[in-house]
């Protein structure tokens, strides 16, 4: 992956398009799925994300926030 | 996301004269672990062998995993001792980066939990086969979430508290009216178009992480998914209105004509205790509710059929209780026994109950509702097996005198939602 790309909108995003997904079939009655199945699907796609954001680049609001903890004069 | 300040953190007595031993005894994580330090920063605190505290954590996996969940809680909440004398690093909550990580495997763990139960066979029993700890994990997990957003909202406002005041404030209640909308939205049909609107903004996130910037999106449309999936779950419909429906029929002839009674969110209380039961008399109520509580209340001496069931939620009849995903409650007692009621009833998600109770409240909950005891889960059976019993036909007219005595003031509504025309048979007629 190339150094410019930001991974955690990456991810999150494929996953977000994932989630949708199976969204729009279960409303549109392409199958129905049980609420079991629908919250394990929300609670990977929520840990997913916090685990993008953990292991991915800072932000740039974040680098700021680290600069200020670091140098807060 | 963002690492707290990584530099070390001084003991407060940095009395360069001081020696360890005179310094308070501090509860840190160790750097002499096996996981996160936790055992071994208990041992030292207590001077006793780590060992005792590893096994004490392996073995409350077997009773409820609480231990696991105090071995978690110390791992993020204690600092951990630096690798220079006296050092000390922040707790692992401080810094947003293994907190985001933990939460996220939290995360991921309930959702294999949750998955696995919705998948059958599954080796152990459906109702109780969720990790004890699943619930808070993900409660944690959320509230991790939460945190990390806070401290990105910190940033975006400029570092100070009053900012991150202002602006999650604004934040919530913006993300809240959000949440309400598509799950409105969601409820009337159009879900389609919220899980449209996830997928377009997966779209511009992907776009975004080739030309920057661009995460705030994931939060709105966290903001969508939760409430779309859960009216997806549940099915929840606002068709048949919101609000309270209290129908207290006083003869057959204000029965809907099918016998339906239905609320897309709210209370539904169907009291069947004034109507004129006669030996013979076989009434056929079907309760429809989307989000809330239904109730459907019959003398106590009615015997009743009924096909309770939740996709989300609570049904009691008559005693036979059960809840969680998919409950479901059936009595099928007495058949040919009159007079009696066929009740089928179903609710999104929320509590439906059969009470045949003759002077229990159905209007309010507590000491005077309808449910207050667990002891009356086994009275209520017992008067439905007497109410069922065949060798009991007739129906005593004063008891159903006394039924319609109870509760009858004040009604707020006596109409059917189709009066007009009867729902009740006579055993034999056919359906």
């Amino acid at each position: 992956m190339s150094r410019g790309v930001d991974r955690v909108s990456l991810v999150s995003g494929l996953v977000l398009i994932g989630l949708g997904t199976v969204l729009l079939f279960d409303q549109t009655g392409a199958f129905d799925l049980s609420p079991g199945l629908l919250g394990a699907a929300l609670a990977a796609a929520v840990g997913v994300i916090l685990l993008a954001s953990g292991i991915g680049e800072p932000a740039q609001s974040e680098r700021d926030e680290e600069e200020r903890e670091r140098d807060p004069t | 996301m963002t690492d707290a300040d990584p530099t070390p953190q001084q003991p407060s007595q940095e009395g360069g004269g001081e020696s360890r031993s005179e310094r308070p005894k501090r509860l840190v994580r160790s750097r002499d672990r096996m996981l996160a330090g936790v055992a071994s920063g208990l041992g030292e605190y207590f001077n006793v062998d780590p060992a005792i505290f590893r096994i004490g954590f392996a073995l409350s996996i077997f009773v409820g995993g609480l231990g696991i969940l105090a071995y978690v809680a110390l791992a993020l909440l204690l600092p951990e001792r630096g690798e220079r004398e006296g050092e000390e690093l922040p707790p692992l909550i401080q810094r947003s980066r293994p907190l985001a990580i933990a939460a996220g495997v939290f995360a991921l763990i309930v959702a294999l939990s949750w998955g696995a139960v919705s998948f059958d066979p599954w080796p152990f029993d459906r109702g109780g086969a969720g990790w004890v700890f699943g619930g808070p994990l993900l409660f944690f997990a959320l509230l991790a979430g939460a945190y990390i957003v806070a401290r990105g909202l910190k940033g975006s406002a400029g570092g100070g508290w009053l900012g991150l005041l202002l602006v999650g404030t604004i934040a919530f209640f913006g993300l809240s009216i959000l949440a309400v909308c598509a799950a409105w939205v969601a409820a009337v049909g159009h879900g389609a178009a919220i899980a449209g609107a996830i997928i377009a903004i997966g779209v511009m996130l992907v776009v975004a992480a080739f030309a920057g910037g661009g995460r705030w999106l994931i939060v709105p449309a966290l903001a969508l998914a939760v409430p779309l999936a859960f009216v997806a779950a549940t099915d929840v419909s606002f068709g048949g209105g919101i609000g309270e429906r209290v129908y207290r029929p006083a003869s057959a002839e204000v029965l809907p004509a099918d016998g339906r009674y239905e609320l897309g969110v709210g209370r539904l209380v169907v009291d069947l205790r004034e109507l004129d039961w006669e030996p013979g008399d076989v009434v056929e109520v079907e309760l429809d509710l989307g989000l809330g509580e239904g109730v459907v209340a019959v003398p106590e001496t009615v015997c009743v059929a009924a096909d309770l069931r939740a996709r989300m939620g609570v049904v009691s009849a008559a005693g036979d209780e059960s809840d969680g995903f998919d409950a479901e409650s059936t009595l099928n007692l007495g058949t040919g026994v009159t007079p009696r009621l066929e009740l089928r009833g179903e609710v999104d998600a929320g509590r439906l109950e059969l009470v045949n109770d003759d002077t229990a409240d159905v209007d309010e909950h507590g000491p005077d509702g309808f449910r207050w005891h667990d002891d009356d889960d086994e009275l209520a059976a017992e008067r439905m097996r007497e109410a069922c019993d065949p060798d009991r036909q007739a129906l005593p007219q004063a008891d159903a005198d006394d039924a319609t005595t109870d509760g009858a003031a004040g009604e707020r509504s006596d109409s059917a939602p189709d009066a007009g025309a009867s729902g009740l048979r006579e055993e034999g007629s056919g359906r």
